[in-house]
């Protein structure tokens, strides 16, 4: 279990126990099937996102637990299907990837309905859409060099859609001002755009833009609500970039 | 086709059903749009939503609200299709290139979870918790079931509980969710929901057995693919559990089954062991056993065109050779 920091941490800690449980296949876990590559940022972004968001209007408990499951199901989802290539794999390497995935989704859907969060449903059939839009925009780049207002579209599809909906989702659902709510998912957004930008390496310039407007927006909502959690997210996130010292000296 | 005889009482409504997944499945990015429709003209029995728009004409059946039912259902089982030839790496369906042969892995599978987004969409915009969170339920135990399929491949000491589990989410919990839904938006009581489930849930066990008979027995021509595919994929299907278990023969075929690569002349022989065995029959035995279970829980339903036209699908599960 990663420590991200303080204020969020045994909400992150309950819904990562809550996950384990849910995600089991009769006797065998994820681990028994294939080789799920995760790193902290994997593991812990999407939902920490969700849960600092709820934090900072004193919204915790189950039901911004829920939702901070729901929005890593998505991100689950599509992180296993992506290592489905369409390169030589092996048997298992192809087959549970593309089932854990669809159950993955199915695990979203379900969640959504028992969580009292089905009125968010439309949003994320919409996110789904998005990210395989994304997906398949890239896939019709390959092999060739894209440029850089393409690459933005995908990444914006591919990730930033759903961190921008998890910032987005979890503002609505702690009640927060429509104008905070915009502001958290163009946060959202960003982190998920350097994230993004960090993990293909292509245009590596994109992670300082972004990062330098998330940081731009904690300090438009610093002085109209309270914005540890977000900073201490945007901290975890630093950090997680920083250790692979790609980008040292961004701040 | 005999099938399509069978659906005569909603050949219009189901004509409907199909423009209006053409329409639904043009969809704005020109790739996507290109592989659902190019699934969509794969064709296919158009069971499930037969079953749907069947199952709601006991009741207050309005085709604009069991419509998005009847699509849904429909694109979930294309998504599942794609995906499985994925999983099974195959090159062909229906006589055509699967995705995966034509555009490969990548597309193959973000096109599924597409088609999984569609159907949602139109299930959400009914807006009843209760429908879909069942049709949630649905699809997270098929998936459970595949995986086991694929854990438990060439085990040859699989027995028959694993197999119904398996078989139940593989194919049964789907067909029976098409009848149930087409009975809940139709404004059926609890028991009649209750009766045509289960009258789906059996059906949906003996469709896939014959499947795993026909597997074995078929016309290669007639079936359109080879024989013996399960035993190549080593999975374990009814008629070989009965012939691992009752056959002179049975510690061959478990050397034959449960080895990872064979040649087409090994499968010849699982294929020519699992027939001498008697295992075919014994499974044809459990699936009338199954049709007649689904058309006996019909008896309580009002005798209508309708309640016919179940029956004959029914008979047709279990009689057909394709």
């Amino acid at each position: 279990m990663v420590a991200i920091a303080g204020s969020f941490q045994s909400e992150l800690n309950e819904m990562e126990k809550v996950m384990n449980t849910e995600i089991r296949f009769k006797s065998f876990s994820i681990g028994d099937l294939f080789d799920l590559r995760m790193n902290n940022l994997d593991k812990y972004l999407c939902p920490a996102l969700a849960l600092a968001v709820g934090n900072m209007s004193g919204q915790k408990g189950k039901k911004m637990i829920d939702l901070a499951s729901i929005i890593q199901y998505v991100f689950l989802a599509h992180h296993i299907h992506a290592q489905v290539t369409d390169g030589n794999l092996t048997d298992p390497e192809r087959q549970y990837p593309v089932l854990v995935g669809d159950f993955m989704f199915g695990q979203t859907f379900s969640k959504l309905c028992k969580s009292n969060l089905f009125s968010y449903s439309d949003q994320f059939v919409r996110l789904i859409k998005t990210i395989n839009e994304g997906i398949v925009m890239r896939w019709k780049l390959k092999n060739k060099t894209i440029l850089l207002k393409d690459y933005r579209v995908i990444l914006g599809k591919e990730r930033a859609s759903l961190t921008a909906l998890a910032g987005k989702v979890a503002a609505e659902v702690s009640g927060l001002q429509e104008h905070h709510v915009k502001k958290i998912e163009e946060f959202g957004y960003y982190i998920g755009m350097a994230w993004a930008a960090w993990e293909d390496s292509i245009y590596t310039s994109l992670v300082q833009e972004y990062l330098t407007k998330a940081k731009g927006t904690i300090a438009e909502l610093k002085d109209h609500i309270y914005i540890k959690p977000l900073q201490e997210l945007y901290e975890f996130f630093y950090q997680e970039i920083n250790v692979n010292t790609v980008l040292a000296g961004i701040q | 086709m005999k099938h399509q005889k069978l659906f005569k009482e909603i050949t219009s409504d189901l004509k409907k059903v199909e423009k209006e997944l053409d329409k639904i499945l043009k969809v704005g990015d020109p790739i996507l749009s290109q592989t659902c429709i190019y699934l969509l003209q794969a064709g296919g029995k158009r069971m499930r939503p037969g079953f749907t728009l069947l199952s709601g004409k006991f009741f207050d059946y309005n085709f604009e609200k069991i419509l998005p039912v009847a699509m849904a259902l429909e694109i979930i089982h294309m998504a599942t299709l794609v995906h499985d030839d994925v999983v099974d790496a195959s090159l062909t369906r229906r006589g055509r290139p699967t995705l995966a042969a034509g555009w490969g892995n990548t597309v193959s599978i973000a096109t599924g979870d597409y088609l999984f987004a569609k159907a949602l969409e139109l299930i959400v915009k009914i807006d009843d918790t209760e429908i879909s969170s069942i049709l949630a339920n649905v699809c997270v135990e098929m998936c459970q079931g595949e995986i086991q399929q694929i854990k438990f491949s060439f085990d040859v000491q699989q027995n028959y509980k694993q197999y119904y589990y398996r078989i139940q989410r593989k194919t049964a919990l789907l067909i029976g969710l098409c009848c149930k839904l087409g009975a809940m938006v139709s404004n059926a009581n609890k028991r009649q929901v209750w009766v045509l489930h289960n009258y789906g849930h059996c059906l949906g066990i003996a469709f896939q057995i014959v499947d795993d008979i026909l597997d074995i027995s078929a016309d290669p021509k007639i079936l359109g693919k080879p024989v013996g595919g399960d035993i190549r994929q080593g999975i374990i299907t009814l008629p070989m559990i009965y012939a691992l278990n009752d056959s002179p023969n049975s510690e061959r075929l478990k050397e034959l089954i449960g080895k990872e690569t064979k040649s087409e002349i090994e499968i010849e022989e699982a294929v020519f062991l699992i027939k001498q065995s008697g295992g075919i029959e014994k499974s044809r035995h459990i699936v009338d056993l199954y049709v007649d279970k689904a058309i006996k829980s019909l008896s309580e339903l009002p005798d209508i065109p309708s309640r016919e036209a179940l029956v004959e699908l029914a008979k047709f599960v279990g009689e057909r050779s394709y």
